[in-house]
């Protein structure tokens, strides 16, 4: 990225922030419009979120519906409006962990269908090419995600696949910034080892 | 670390992250060395293109959340207050209630007058039962009564002619 463009990206990201504050402040006092906003501007990143960690579709929409009611119930709680975007992620990522836990407990009972596989018609396009591709991506992401440590994993994924900053990751996971680079290290670290999956990215693959 | 020297693989890895975690002298040797500011580029540039890819190939949600109406607020602010009124009421009529609500068997005279004479039934027929253990059933196949024995005995012992016992 060129020092404009970064400029650029950055003005554009500070006027975001901005707007966001503005209208958590509005949701906190009640206002449904400004709740329906925020919903509008973080649905589909919470959605990425859930996807990733439970890689089906249908869970990952039930579990996004079931944090947005969350968020709304508790407005009221949060203390401030411009850490709007790491609450509503702490809240997803701690309503995931309650999913995996009552998931573990079923599976304990022999209830629960296990962890599910990636469903390629979970995808979008009506390309076979491109799906292939994409299913071969994702394939190596997930593999490579699920070879991480926990925190490792957690970072990683908030960091590379929800674009958060390091600081607001550790908002979320509520850790000190040197911990998640200790952890967001290691991974790198892993992934500058993964040749498939750098192939993947560079364009070298096949 | 020497000002000449080129940063190695973790420093990249470090400077990827934040460049403003190197040593001054790794920061200094950055500002001079285009081939180690190349490949920290390349690397973030991979990091760049996972970020996109992850996005394209992760799928859409088909539905947006749904919100509930908002919870009346009044209520709200009185749930509290109905929740300490439900539990005072049913704590008064717990008190109130005789013997706490739990229901007592009450045994009137005549019942116990009837029980009395079952029990008593009860009990003849224990003793009987002591005195002759097999049932009348078995009693007929199994012995005759004393009586008849007793005649018969007789009888044979000094017959008379009218089979009568002088």
């Amino acid at each position: 990225m060129t020092p404009d463009r970064k400029k650029e990206f950055d003005r554009t990201m500070s006027d975001q922030n901005h707007q966001i504050t503005i209208l958590a402040e509005n949701a906190m006092a009640g206002n449904r419009v400004s709740i329906e906003q925020l919903v509008d501007i973080f649905h589909q990143d919470i959605f990425r979120l859930v996807y990733y960690k439970t890689r089906t579709r249908m869970d990952a929409e039930d579990i996004t519906q079931e944090i947005f009611i969350k968020m709304m119930k508790n407005l009221h709680r949060l203390k401030s409006p411009n850490k709007f975007k790491s609450w509503l992620f702490s809240i997803a990522y701690n309503h995931i962990r309650d999913y995996f836990r009552k998931q573990k407990m079923l599976g304990v009972f022999g209830l629960n269908a296990g962890v599910k596989d990636f469903n390629p018609e979970d995808q979008d396009t009506n390309n076979p090419d491109e799906d292939l591709l994409k299913k071969e991506f994702q394939d190596k992401l997930f593999e490579f995600i699920e070879d991480l440590s926990r925190w490792e994993k957690e970072i990683f994924i908030l960091r590379f696949i929800n674009h958060l900053k390091i600081r607001e990751v550790a908002a979320v996971l509520k850790k000190n910034e040197s911990t998640i680079k200790t952890h967001l290290y290691r991974a790198i670290e892993k992934l500058s080892r993964n040749n498939e999956l750098r192939d993947l990215l560079t364009g070298d693959a096949g | 670390m020497d000002r000449n020297e080129h940063l190695n693989k973790n420093t990249i890895i470090k400077a990827v992250i934040d460049g403003t975690d190197l040593s001054k002298a790794e920061q200094d040797h950055l500002a001079e060395c285009g081939g180690c500011r190349s490949e920290i580029d390349r690397f973030k540039s991979e990091l760049d293109t996972l970020e996109q890819k992850a996005d394209i190939t992760a799928p859409l949600p088909t539905r947006r959340p749904v919100l509930p109406e908002k919870e009346n607020y009044s209520f709200r602010l009185f749930r509290p207050i109905f929740a300490a009124g439900l539990t005072a009421l049913m704590l008064v009529a717990f008190i109130w209630w005789p013997n706490g609500g739990i229901p007592v068997y009450e045994e009137t005279t005549a019942q116990i007058l009837l029980e009395m004479e079952a029990d008593e039934r009860l009990m003849t027929d224990i003793e009987e039962l002591e005195g002759i253990a097999l049932s009348g059933i078995y009693m007929d196949e199994s012995e005759e009564t004393e009586d008849l024995m007793e005649d018969e005995f007789m009888d044979f012992l000094i017959p008379t002619d009218n089979g009568s016992v002088i």
